[in-house]
């Protein structure tokens, strides 16, 4: 476990996972990549409560990647939790969804999303759109030393 | 003083010496007479009778002495004090001496006025008098007396009666003396007898003057009734009109004789003058008045005579004539005005009554001719009003002349020559011709408005009197009023016409009224429940109606009060809210639910109205009240449809939240398959193409097209769901640089066709941007899609002023076309009128488009034909909406 974690993705949707493991896969970004399948489990990863008891919450990753149609607690609900906490208000977060609806991209920017990025319907784009993204939050942006 | 005979006295002296020495035998004593010789003894003894007489003398001196101071003092109190001023004047004019009573008299000191010329203290106007008197008294030597004026030494005069006196020697007068009686007072009684006496003569001129200028004409007769005496205007009446002999004054006639002579002309009057005045002289009668007539040739006179006996015993009488023409004239003026007055309030005809008048007139100055002219309505011509005497040739002449040819200037004209007067010249000849030769127009004025003119016509030379002026003043103000009331009668005939006809208007008005009231009631009643109570809430009155909704009889009702028919329904709160409003004199409507006499319920609608007394307290109220029960049973089935309506429109927000829910699952979940479809599809080519031929490749490309064209249809539809939900932020948009960026950015896609854009001057309008952008997309890329057999694709797009409807915008293509049976499906969802193999699209863009349009308020529509192209139009309204 002393991996060092650069990405959390978190959804439920297999193919999606899928399609974006694979496009973190062909630039070589998705090997300290965690996948949970909906938000309870994406908070207790992160506070390291639940499932996750006992795991270092010092390791914490660069960025995660979140749906907002999850089961059980929904990706703005994680959203909340998460920049209600201290630690982990500075994660960068990157909300990753088939919506466009107008009111999800206010909330989420709302309770304090880095980003808010709608699923290309072309799997090229899909590609050049995740692999973008996997290289700039994790290559090209710089964090503060928490 | 000189003794005449001094030795006669000095004998007996003598004489008596020696008796007196005999008897005393007076001696020398012894011795002496031894010692003396005889002789001596004789002369001693002489010596003693010598001694004996000078005492004797001595004796006789004294007693005359005694005597002469006695006398003295005797004249000088006779001098001084005598009731007589003596003044003792010298030779010379100088006073000598003044007695006490003489200086005080004068005023003077005696010390001071010795020496002082005489005619120093006699006043300077009278120094004349003594003169006179002084030298008469040297001349002839006798006494003389005068009375003058001696001046107090302060300076005033005082009156003195003066005696002169001489006193003389033997030669000549040596001195004057001057003996002064006071006569002031004596002197004053005669000035005031003398002033009275002026007076007196002064009074009997004063009462002359008086009686001659008396305009009384006075005469004193004597029993008999000679005329003993007459004042000036007597004398002068006779002499001016030598009603008897004009050289005497009258005095002398005998009064009676000459009214019997005046019989002959005077008659009557002159006969009961003469009656009169003998009645008076015989004492018959205490005194006489007559009042008579006494006539010139161009005046009329009158004349009042009174007769008063003489008092004393002689008898006789005072007669006495005055002339009263003057109260005559004005009296009988007073008494023509109230008659024409009277005539013109009795008289109808006003023509007559002017004609009246005139004629009235002409008696009153002779040979006067009296026309009235009266001014018109239109205020220029002047018409005929009256002129009785005047020839009707004349009058028709003068009749509708105009005011500025017979009213000058708003003056009085007299014109006394009318051959020779300038103001004439235009009816000199008419005038002339009917021997008018003098006009006096004078005229008629009221509240400085000219009403008509008067004038006086003469055929004879004739001056203007003050008498006339009089009468000319008079009529004037009679006829004005004459015109006046004609002309106010005329108004208030006038005005009683129109008050008639205004009567008869209003009356047929209100029989209207009467009516349209009785309608109202008929109608009213036919319509409403009427009641009236009064302020206790009884009943007093209760229509048909009423009584049939409440199936109560009027018998029933009436003493009622209105909780007959309470329903039990409102509270008692709500009819104490209604009692207070109608007792505080406002109207109060509600509705009130009402029980029928047989339990039925019935709704009304009521309005109360207050009526007022005098004192704005209610004395009455009427209540109106319409069944409404209708109206209320459908209240409450629109109240059960609202609830019903209410549960659906809850039904519908949740529909719609399910819908909302919906498309975001559509949004969300419907992509996430053909994301998977799309990309695995994809995978599979990339991964595993050299394990499938190519068919299966071609067949997993049909896969992916599909799953493409599903995304673009979910698209849109969201879109367009969207669409309704969003709130449209209006701005003031440049539609032709829109228009011409959209079909730039277009026409880009398709480097390959040849495309022409004909783009008019589009007028701005108002509206959301994006949205706006769509419509122009959605159109734009329509009309390049379809005119894509085209070897040109011509775009038109222009606009036009669409009145009312705003601003119409037309994009015109020379595409396919379509046929317009079809037009109706155009703006439907899905709704394609060329296959997919044609033209690709969703069928989702035309009907974006209207709503949009339709959202900002406008209208979409299309006119086309197949093969020669299409046309779409859409409007929006103008800018000021």
């Amino acid at each position: 476990m002393n991996t060092p974690i650069e990405v959390l993705l978190i959804e439920d949707n297999p193919q999606d996972t899928e399609l974006a493991i694979r496009a973190l896969k062909e630039l070589n970004l998705a090997d300290h990549l965690i996948h949970l399948t909906d938000g309870q489990a994406g908070i207790d990863f992160l506070f390291g409560i639940g499932a996750y008891e006992g795991r270092d919450v010092s390791q914490q990753p660069k960025v995660i990647l979140l749906d907002l149609k999850l089961p059980k607690l929904s990706g703005i609900e994680v959203l909340r939790e998460l920049r209600a906490d201290e630690r982990m208000k500075y994660i960068p977060v990157v909300v990753l969804t088939s919506s466009r609806e107008e009111r999800d991209i206010s909330e989420v920017y709302r309770l304090g999303a880095n980003s808010y990025v709608v699923k290309p319907m072309n799997f090229q784009s899909y590609l050049d759109v995740i692999g973008n993204m996997g290289k700039y939050w994790l290559k090209i942006n710089l964090y503060p030393n928490v | 003083m000189k003794s005449p005979r001094p030795h006669a006295k000095t004998t007996k002296l003598r004489q008596e010496a020696e008796e007196i020495f005999q008897e005393k035998a007076i001696y020398l004593p012894e011795i002496q007479e031894r010692l003396m010789p005889e002789s001596s003894l004789s002369i001693f003894n002489e010596l003693r009778v010598h001694q004996i007489q000078l005492e004797r003398q001595n004796e006789e001196l004294k007693r005359i002495q005694g005597e002469l101071e006695a006398s003295q003092a005797r004249y000088f109190n006779l001098y001084e004090l005598a009731p007589i001023g003596y003044i003792t004047v010298s030779e010379a004019s100088l006073i000598e001496q003044i007695n006490l009573r003489a200086a005080t008299l004068l005023g003077l000191t005696r010390g001071t006025s010795i020496q002082r010329p005489i005619v120093d203290i006699i006043l300077r106007d009278d120094q004349d008098i003594f003169n006179q008197a002084r030298k008469k008294l040297l001349e002839t030597g006798k006494i003389q007396s005068c009375e003058l004026r001696m001046m107090r030494e302060n300076g005033t005069p005082v009156w003195v009666h003066a005696t002169l006196t001489a006193a003389e020697d033997a030669v000549c007068i040596t001195e004057l003396r001057l003996m002064l009686i006071d006569i002031t007072e004596r002197k004053q009684v005669e000035e005031s007898l003398e002033s009275e006496r002026k007076l007196l003569r002064a009074n009997e001129a004063f009462q002359l003057d008086i009686l001659n200028s008396l305009p009384a004409h006075i005469a004193v007769l004597d029993k008999t009734g000679t005329i003993l005496a007459v004042n000036e205007p007597w004398s002068r009446f006779g002499r001016e009109n030598s009603s008897y002999d004009g050289k005497n004054t009258g005095v002398g006639l005998n009064y009676l004789n000459v009214c019997r002579a005046a019989i002959h002309d005077a008659g009557a009057c002159a006969k009961s003058a003469g009656d009169g005045v003998e009645a008076v002289l015989s004492g018959k009668q205490k005194r006489f008045n007559l009042e008579y007539p006494c006539n010139t040739s161009d005046r009329i006179r009158w004349f009042k005579m009174e007769v008063i006996p003489l008092a004393g015993k002689s008898g006789g009488a005072i007669v006495a004539h005055t002339d009263i023409s003057e109260r005559k004239q004005a009296e009988r003026l007073l008494a023509w005005e109230k008659c024409a007055l009277e005539s013109i309030v009795s008289t109808k005809s006003s023509s007559q009554m002017l004609d009246n008048l005139m004629l009235g007139l002409e008696t009153r100055i002779p040979g006067a001719l009296c026309s009235i002219l009266i001014l018109d309505t239109d205020g220029i011509h002047l018409r005929l009003g009256a002129a009785p005497s005047l020839p009707p040739e004349y009058n028709r002449a003068i009749d509708g002349i105009s005011i500025g040819t017979a009213v000058h200037e708003d003056q009085q004209v007299i014109v006394l020559d009318i051959e020779s007067d300038p103001l004439w010249a235009d009816y000199r000849g008419l005038a002339l011709k009917h021997g008018l030769h003098v006009c006096w127009s004078t005229p008629i004025r009221s509240q400085g408005k000219i009403l008509g003119t008067f004038s006086i016509y003469f055929k004879e030379p004739r001056s203007l009197a003050a008498a006339d002026m009089e009468i000319i003043e008079r009529t004037v103000n009679v006829v004005r009023i004459a015109i006046e009331r004609q002309q106010t009668e005329e108004k208030i005939l006038q005005l009683n016409t129109d008050l008639e006809r205004r009567v008869e208007q209003r009356t047929a008005e209100l029989q209207t009224a009467n009516a349209s009231l009785t309608d109202f009631k008929a109608a009213l009643d036919e319509h409403s429940l009427v009641s009236i109570t009064d302020t206790d809430g009884i009943i007093t009155y209760a229509n048909d109606k009423f009584c049939e909704m409440s199936k109560y009889t009027r018998e029933e009702l009436l003493g009622q009060t209105h909780r007959i028919v309470n329903s039990g329904y409102h509270t008692p709160d709500f009819f104490r809210g209604l009692w207070n409003t109608i007792l505080s004199g406002q109207v109060w409507k509600g509705e009130i639910r009402n029980r029928a006499k047989d339990g039925t319920i019935y709704w009304m609608s009521t309005t109360i109205i207050p009526f007022l007394g005098e004192d704005g307290k209610p004395v009455q109220f009427i209540t109106i009240r319409t069944d409404i029960s209708e109206r209320k049973h459908a209240e409450e089935r629109i109240s059960k449809l609202n609830s019903a309506l209410e549960i659906r429109a809850a039904a519908l927000e949740t529909a719609n939240k399910e819908l909302d829910s919906f498309t975001y699952s559509v949004s969300h979940d419907l992509r996430a398959p053909l994301r998977a479809i799309d990309g695995f599809s994809h995978m599979v080519i990339k991964d595993h193409a050299g394990q499938l031929d190519d068919e299966g490749c071609r067949k997993l490309n049909v896969i992916r097209n599909e799953a493409h064209r599903m995304q673009l249809l979910i698209d849109d539809l969201l879109a367009f769901s969207r669409l309704g939900r969003q709130p449209i932020n209006s701005i003031l948009i440049d539609m032709e640089t829109m228009a011409k960026d959209v079909f730039d950015e277009l026409s880009a896609q398709y480097p390959e066709r040849k495309l022409r854009l004909h783009l008019q001057k589009l007028p701005p309008a108002l509206g959301s941007e994006s949205l706006i952008r769509q419509v122009w997309i959605n159109l734009i890329s329509n009309a390049i899609k379809f005119t894509r057999d085209r070897e040109i694709g011509e775009i038109e797009i222009g606009a036009q002023d669409g009145g009312d409807s705003g601003q119409i915008y037309s994009i015109k293509d020379n595409g396919v076309g379509f046929d317009m049976r079809h037009a109706n499906k155009l703006f439907g969802v899905f709704q394609r009128l060329h296959n997919q193999e044609e033209f690709s699209g969703t069928g989702v863009g035309l009907a974006l488009v209207q709503r949009i349009i339709i959202r900002h308020g406008g209208l979409v529509w299309a006119e086309a034909k197949i093969d020669h192209g299409a046309t779409f139009y859409f409007s929006l309204p103008n800018q000021a909406k």
